[in-house]
C-alpha cells in the first residue's frame, strides 16, 4: 500500500552531526526573538533557553512550573504561550523556557509543535517537509 | 513552468471528475511555502496565516562563514552583526540586552569535538 501525503514546505537542513536543526522564531506580544532548535521527536515538550524567555521579556518564574526529566538527570523549566514560526509555519503553544541559564540546545518536540504539524523526513537528503494540521 | 506545460496541466484539469476538482482546489487553497519564503496569496481572496517575516538568511550566512572561530561558545546577534561571544552566558547575554536589538538572537555553537547528542527525551 502506498501512502501520499502534501506538504506546504520543503527544507534543506545542514548536515551536522548534533541533529536537525531550523531557524525558529518566537513571539510574545510585541517581542520577536530568533533562535535555532532541534526537531526533537523525542522530547516531549518544546524547549528554550532562558535567555530566548528574556528577550521576550517573560517573567520565566511566573509560568507553569514544570520538572522536566531526561537521560541525564532532570531540568527546571516554565511554561509560557508563546508563538513559534518555523519555516513559515506558526503555531501558538506552550513552550517551555529553562530555569538556569545557558541552555545549549533549544528543541522542538511533540506538545505544542510536532502535534500541530505533519512532518516528513528523508535524513539521508537533508530534507525536512512540513505543513500545519 | 513552461507555457506548454501549462496548457497541458489545465487539460487534465479539465478531465478531472467534480470529486477530484475540490480536492485540487483544497490543496491549492493551502500556502505553498519553501525554506520559509512564503508564497502570500492576496488577489484571489485566499488569506494566509500572519507569520513572522523575520529573516533568518543573513544570520545564517554568517554562521556558516564564521562557525568555527566561535566553537564552544555563546554568540549574541543581530542580524548578521556578532555582538557578543564567550563561554559565559550570562555575560553574553547581558551584551545582548545592552545592545537591546529589535531581534535578539542568542546561541550556543558546539565545540568541534563535543560527544554527538543524544535526543534529550524529555518527559513530563
Amino acid at each position: 500500500m502506498t501512502f501520499l501525503l502534501p506538504f506546504a514546505v520543503e527544507h534543506q537542513y545542514n548536515d551536522l552531526k548534533d541533529g536537525i536543526t531550523i531557524p525558529v522564531t518566537l513571539s510574545s506580544g510585541n517581542q520577536e526573538v530568533a533562535a535555532d532548535a532541534k526537531v526533537d521527536t523525542g522530547s516531549a515538550v518544546c524547549l528554550f533557553s532562558r535567555e530566548a524567555g528574556l528577550s521576550l521579556k517573560l517573567d520565566i518564574e511566573s509560568g507553569l512550573y514544570k520538572p522536566l526529566g531526561s537521560l541525564t538527570g532532570s531540568l527546571d523549566a516554565y511554561g509560557h504561550e508563546v508563538t513559534i514560526t518555523a519555516l513559515g509555519i506558526s503555531v501558538h503553544c506552550l513552550a517551555y523556557f529553562a530555569r538556569h541559564p545557558g541552555l545549549q540546545r533549544n528543541l522542538l518536540g511533540r506538545q505544542g509543535w510536532l502535534r500541530a504539524l505533519r512532518m516528513s523526513l528523508v535524513d539521508y537528503e537533508n530534507k525536512l517537509y512540513l505543513d500545519k494540521l | 513552468m513552461p507555457a506548454a506545460n501549462v496548457v497541458k496541466v489545465l487539460k487534465q484539469v479539465a478531465m478531472l471528475t467534480a470529486e477530484e476538482k475540490r480536492e485540487l482546489l483544497a490543496l491549492m487553497s493551502q500556502p505553498s511555502v519553501t525554506n520559509g519564503v512564503s508564497e502570500q496569496e492576496t488577489e484571489n481572496g485566499i488569506a494566509t496565516e500572519t507569520v513572522s517575516s523575520y529573516d533568518h538568511t543573513p544570520r545564517l550566512r554568517w554562521l556558516k562563514q564564521y562557525v568555527a572561530d566561535y566553537a564552544g561558545q555563546y554568540i549574541a546577534m543581530d542580524g548578521d552583526k556578532l555582538l557578543a561571544h564567550g563561554t559565559d552566558p550570562e555575560k553574553v547575554f547581558a551584551e545582548l540586552q545592552r545592545h537591546c536589538p529589535p531581534v535578539p538572537y542568542f546561541g550556543y555553537i558546539p565545540a568541534t569535538d563535543e560527544s554527538p547528542m543524544l535526543g534529550a527525551n524529555l518527559t513530563l
